[in-house]
């Protein structure tokens, strides 16, 4: 999604995780791991974050998602220069 | 009370496109080149337009599972049903054209333009003007323009135009968010919002 199409408030009030942090979450009973690819605000019950992410189930199942951020779990935290990251130039 | 994809329609995303509307006004003068500017101005509002409803139709719907799902359990059955319901969608990729809205909204059960052409006498036209901001959103984003764009062969798009989008757009976008709130109402007993 285009930066600039974001609303403007969600970059004024960031959430808990951040565009290349690693998650997790519980699906069907095992836990899989994905990572932010967007964060789409607080659209879910109760005005709760919803994140966009990027999920790798093997080497040729990857799908792109997204959950509520009471059921994430963050496993590592993006590197300084995280991958998938708006660009503004 | 609106959903919360709606709320931001009518604020923060209509501020964003007044913004543009107010940079077609600064264009100032009479000179020839004014109409250049402008005409590129007006291009890039339709541009704007059609991406900020395509974000809009992506948030609602997005908003819609949440609120469908949030009953099921256990949690890692919910978080499936989520999966599945994101799983290629064609708002995440595509145009917000009625084509690419009506699959993604059926999916969650309902027959989606029957609903919204019903729901308001003025939806049929709004709908065709969606399609017809599409096509000239194609049209710009490739510079492919059809001969009925072209005028003394160069295409041309009025202000008045991407308003009368405009329009189409905030009253559809006020029939989705009725239409997925009686839907949800209708199929889980509770108001989404």
């Amino acid at each position: 999604m285009n930066d600039w199409v974001m609303a403007r408030h969600l970059a004024k009030h960031p959430g808990p995780f951040k565009i290349g942090d690693r998650v997790s979450y519980i699906r069907g009973g095992r836990p899989v791991e994905g990572v932010i690819t967007e964060d789409r605000g607080p659209l879910g019950v109760g005005g709760r974050r919803i994140y966009g992410l990027r999920v790798r189930f093997d080497e040729w199942n990857e799908i792109e998602t997204e959950q509520p951020v009471d059921v994430l779990t963050l496993v590592a935290a993006a590197p300084a220069n995280g991958e998938g990251g708006p660009s503004r130039e | 009370m609106p959903s919360v994809a709606f709320h931001n329609w009518s604020t923060t995303r209509a501020a964003s496109l007044d913004e543009i509307e107010s940079a077609h006004r600064a264009v100032g003068g009479t000179e020839p080149g004014r109409r250049h500017a402008t005409q590129q101005i007006n291009q890039a509002y339709a541009l704007l337009l059609s991406s900020q409803f395509q974000a809009y139709c992506r948030d609602l719907h997005s908003e819609c599972i949440d609120r469908m799902f949030r009953v099921v359990t256990p949690g890692g059955y919910r978080t499936l049903l989520a999966d599945e319901f994101k799983l290629h969608r064609k708002l995440d990729r595509g145009n917000p054209n009625p084509s690419n809205l009506g699959a993604d909204f059926n999916r969650l059960g309902l027959d989606f333009w029957v609903e919204v052409l019903g729901a308001d006498a003025r939806n049929p036209q709004r709908r065709r003007l969606l399609e017809e901001l599409n096509e000239w959103r194609n049209a710009i984003a490739h510079h492919d323009f059809g001969a009925p764009m072209l005028r003394t062969g160069r295409p041309t798009l009025h202000l008045a135009q991407v308003q009368n989008w405009r329009r189409a757009c905030d009253g559809l976008a006020h029939s989705f968010d009725g239409v997925m709130r009686n839907y949800i109402h209708r199929a889980s007993g509770s108001l989404p919002w």
